[in-house]
């Protein structure tokens, strides 16, 4: 099977995107990435553990994250805790997505579908 | 941190891969948010777990599609990869199912399916003997086959318990027809009462059907059926209106029947449905809506619906109710005493209509149910040949196996991943299997068609059919997979480097036993079968079948002389040695019987007062070359006022015991008057029936409306036969068949040829897969014993002993086989009994033949490879191991 390129994997689900976002910055486990999606999105996403790891699986499968052969905190002391990360074709399909939504929102704007009281704060 | 017992139960619903991977982190992320949420309150601790419980009904099915379409991608890529194992994988299933289901929809739509179309099958009755196809005029006693016009009509008006009443002519007949005045054609028609489209809930595809007002008036109308109305019309609307003679009857086409309708009788399909009311005009001849004391005219069948709520015993007991007490006002003073007792004993018995009538089932019941068993075995066969082949296969693939297992996969994942590979195999054959039996069903349905030429039945995928074909697929499949699976993956940690060996071939040797055990039975069959075609063609029919030709003539509406007037016409035609006719033909499928009263005779019982009877023309004996043992046979010289008869052997034997019969009188029924005088004995011969002893028969004169030429030309020649069809059309006579005898007796052993051929091909493919698993089993284990066999020939073994010792080793397995396969065998053909002719079921030399065909045909399977051990280089085997 030929590997998939970026646009063959969009859109993303929203579970995969905000995990995407979530590993942007550094390595998480888990629940630390749970967290991470709840705490930015003011509790309105909060993922259930199913839906967390069957979208790591699949994100796994398509080279979208990687696991950590270590723990990067050496105060985590649990072996079942696995960290993750973003590969270098997680962060192209991120962008890609990014490049899609933002596509979208400027023929919402463009049609006028978005209000302008919206548009200014979005901008401010 | 503690998780619940309840979170680590829903686990469980996902997949064991997916659990063994995600599982800790899921339990531990799960314990820190229910932390969090305690904290939170009741609310979002129930939240919590609401989610959990939705997670494992959304996202686990969701994970083991993934798994399953994980295997199934993997599955497909090995089929791809290894092209001659799947095809003979596939191809071997595709014919094992497609033959299972060819014959089991056959098996069920002659034997057990319901009525096609028809409203609520299980409601209805039937009142007459559904197998029975035929007529019978005289007096009966007894369970009646068939009703009388009158009687039915009684029923239908008078008994209770029933929604409603229909009847049908009991034999579909061969109509010669013109549409709109155009050329004769033949069309299948059948009368029948004017309520039976109501009777079967059946309406009209277009126009309208019968009603009851057909049964009260002359209703020269007809209905033809969806596929004729397809073939002979285009589907086009316009039929309606159209006319149709037939006969004397000028009728109408009103209506055609919506598709699938087949009417009343399972496996005939007839063209044309047309009011019992118009039979004097469309059968014309004899009016058989009228009968006269004492006779009775029986030819119809008989359904009933019964109402909601009716039980079959309450309607068995107002049918007869009805039907006994027309008895008496009948017969009047007919008879007396115990004959008058035994007369008025007539009877209905009435039984569950749902699957209509069927002269079929009867005719094919054992032959079919025979082939299905047959079948069945070959497919059992197929599985283990297919098993062995994926315990082979397990045994090349142990490296890989063995290499997973010890990377941690657990022993359900594998064993889930080598039944998804079978169940793929045998998805993919089940699927060629419905085209293969499509195919197999028209080839079958041809064959039957030979053994009854009004034997119609079409294929479609009924919903049991279908879950006969998937049960029969996924039971292949877990026959074919799990064992392999399950001895691949059996074995301790630390003899996984050897997965497949000892216990590979200890299952290979105990499947290739089986198969042998399996094959036997299919090979006597097929050889009992072989020798009863054979014994059948060869049958003594008391005359010679070479030379004879056969041609019945239509001479309704003619002169009583015109039969005698065509006889000369024959027998003077260049190249004709001898003609004469008779009513019946030779091996026409006719009967024909009548009661009788013997001079001097007592009948000791009700079945000791009919004789079967034929119509013959002049030198009709001598003709054929049946020898007269006494007396004479009928000549031209007995027209007229003297009525004179033949008896045969039989008869003479039944009815006059040690008497001499010349010169005593045989009457018809109890009417003094048409009593005949015994001019002459015949000996026995068959023109009916190839089985069976020879029935009592006597032979008349009279006038004949269809009478069956018989020709003996003076050679082979057959334009004797061409000149003599002229001679007829010069004649401006209507011919209706004519046939060679050959070619009228191949219609008698076409089900046995059939059956013979089909069993045949069984055991032969029975027998090469079960050489194929032998000499695959043996090459695999002795491949694996090289070492040993080299250390052997290295110590000084000879190359004989070699040999000599895998064949022993081979022979214990291949005669417990063969004992297996013998009590198997036995059984068997007490199944297929009632099909054998002279020869005993349990035949010491079939079953000697087919025991030394098995023998032989696994001595060879398992030299080669035995041969291929004897000839090992040791050096270069023991430098290789």
């Amino acid at each position: 099977m030929p590997d998939p390129t970026p646009d063959s994997l969009l859109p993303l689900p929203t579970a995969v995107f905000h995990i995407l976002i979530a590993l942007a910055d550094r390595e998480r486990h888990g629940y630390s990435i749970m967290q991470d999606v709840a705490a930015r999105t003011t509790g309105k996403v909060q993922l259930s553990a199913g839906t967390l790891y069957s979208a790591v699986r699949r994100m796994l499968e398509q080279g979208l994250i990687d696991e950590l052969a270590e723990s990067p905190d050496p105060s985590n002391t649990d072996e079942r805790r696995r960290y993750y990360r973003l590969t270098k074709f997680g962060k192209r399909v991120a962008a890609a997505e990014v490049e899609r939504l933002s596509a979208l929102l400027q023929q919402a704007r463009a049609t006028g579908l978005v209000p302008a009281v919206y548009e200014k704060k979005i901008t401010a | 941190m503690r998780v619940p017992a309840a979170f680590r139960a829903l686990l469980h619903c996902y997949p064991a891969a997916f659990r063994e991977e995600y599982g800790g982190q899921m339990r531990l992320m799960f314990a820190e948010q229910l932390d969090a949420a305690r904290r939170g309150g009741p609310l979002r601790t129930a939240a919590l777990w609401v989610g959990a419980t939705f997670d494992a009904l959304t996202i686990a099915p969701k994970e083991h599609c993934h798994v399953i379409l994980q295997d199934l991608r993997y599955a497909l890529r090995l089929m791809v990869a290894s092209p001659g194992f799947t095809t003979v994988a596939i191809l071997s299933l595709a014919l094992g199912i497609g033959a299972n289901t060819a014959i089991f929809s056959l098996w069920n739509g002659v034997l057990h399916a319901p009525l096609p179309v028809v409203y609520r099958p299980d409601e209805l009755v039937i009142l007459t003997d559904p197998s029975a196809s035929g007529s019978w005029t005289g007096m009966l006693d007894g369970p009646r086959s068939w009703l009388t016009y009158g009687e039915f009509e009684q029923l239908r008006d008078q008994a209770e318990g029933f929604s409603g009443l229909t009847a049908s002519q009991s034999s579909l007949n061969t109509w010669p027809v013109r549409f709109e005045g155009g050329s004769l054609e033949e069309v299948r028609g059948r009368l029948v009462s004017g309520g039976f489209f109501q009777v079967l809930g059946v309406g009209a595809w277009v126009g309208r059907v019968f009603t009851t007002a057909e049964d009260h008036a002359d209703s020269p109308y007809a209905v033809i059926s969806y596929n004729y109305w397809q073939r002979r019309f285009g589907g086009r609307s316009e039929v309606l209106g159209k006319t149709l003679g037939v006969n004397r009857a000028l009728l109408t086409v009103i209506g055609v029947a919506p598709p699938g309708f087949i009417g009343e009788t399972v496996g005939q399909q007839p063209d044309v449905w047309v009011p019992l009311r118009m039979q004097p005009a469309v059968l014309p001849g004899r009016d058989r809506l009228h009968d006269k004391p004492p006779e009775k005219q029986m030819w119809l069948q008989v359904f009933g619906r019964l109402k909601p709520g009716v039980t079959l015993a309450q309607a068995d007991a107002r049918a007869n109710a009805v039907f006994q007490a027309g008895l008496e006002p009948f017969y009047g003073g007919e008879a007396t005493g115990e004959r008058r007792r035994q007369i008025l004993d007539q009877r209905l018995i009435v039984r569950p209509g749902a699957q209509g009538a069927s002269p079929a089932r009867a005719e094919f019941s054992s032959s079919l149910t025979a082939l299905l068993a047959g079948v069945g075995v070959l497919l059992l066969i197929a599985c283990a040949n297919l098993a062995n082949l994926l315990l082979a296969r397990g045994a090349v693939r142990k490296a890989e196996i063995a290499l997973r297992l010890s990377l941690g996969a657990s022993r359900g994942r594998i064993i889930r991943q080598l039944v998804t590979e079978s169940l793929a195999l045998t998805a993919i054959g089940g699927a060629a299997a419905i085209w293969v039996s499509s195919v197999l069903h028209g080839v079958l349905v041809r064959m039957m068609a030979e053994a009854d030429d009004r034997f119609r039945m079409s294929f479609d995928i009924h919903p049991v059919v279908l879950a006969f074909v998937l049960t029969v697929t996924f039971a292949a499949a877990l026959l074919v997979g799990v064992l392999p699976a399950w001895q691949v993956t059996s074995l301790k940690q630390e003899s996984r480097g050897d997965i497949g060996s000892r216990g590979g071939i200890r299952s290979g040797r105990l499947l290739v036993c089986l198969q042998l055990a399996l094959s036997l039975p299919l090979l006597v069959s097929a050889g009992l079968l072989a020798r009863t075609f054979y014994n059948l063609e060869h049958a003594d029919l008391g005359y010679s079948s070479d030379r004879l030709f056969l041609m019945r003539l239509d001479l309704h509406g003619a002169r009583p002389e015109r039969a005698d007037e065509l006889l000369g016409q024959i027998r003077r035609t260049p190249g004709v040695r001898a003609a004469s006719y008779s009513s019946l033909g030779i091996f026409s499928g006719g009967e024909s019987e009548s009661s009788i009263t013997v001079e001097g005779y007592v009948a000791k019982g009700d079945n000791d007062r009919a004789s079967a009877l034929d119509n013959v023309g002049p030198r009709y004996f001598s003709t054929l070359g049946i020898p007269i043992l006494l007396g004479r046979e009928i000549l031209e010289s007995d027209r007229g006022t003297a009525k004179v008869c033949v008896i045969n052997e039989s008869f003479a034997k039944r009815f006059f015991d040690r008497r001499n019969p010349i010169g005593m009188h045989i009457s018809l029924g109890s009417d003094r008057d048409s009593s005949y005088e015994v001019v002459g004995v015949a000996k026995n011969a068959r023109t009916t029936a190839l089985r069976g002893d020879v029935a009592p028969r006597f032979f008349v004169r009279s006038t004949l409306n269809t009478p069956t030429f018989l020709i003996r030309p003076a050679t082979s020649n057959a334009s004797v036969m061409a000149s003599v069809r002229q001679a007829m059309q010069s004649a401006s006579v209507r011919e209706i068949s004519a046939a060679t005898m050959a070619e009228q007796m191949a219609p008698l052993t076409a089900q046995d040829r059939t059956t013979a051929q089909l069993a045949l091909v069984f055991g032969s493919v029975a027998l090469a897969l079960a050489a194929i698993g032998l000499y695959g089993v043996l090459s695999y284990g002795v491949a694996r014993r090289t070492g040993e066999i080299a250390v052997r020939i290295a110590l000084g073994a000879l190359p004989g002993r070699v040999v000599w010792m895998i064949l022993r080793e081979t022979m214990g397995g291949v005669l417990a086989g063969m004992v297996l396969g013998g009590g198997l065998a036995l059984a068997a053909s007490q199944l297929i009994q009632s099909r054998l002719y002279n020869v005993p079921p349990q035949d010491p030399l079939t079953l000697g033949l087919a025991a030394g065909l098995l023998l032989l045909t696994a001595l060879g399977a398992a030299y080669l490879p035995a041969r291929r051990a004897s000839s090992l280089d040791p050096m270069a085997a023991l430098r290789r191991e």
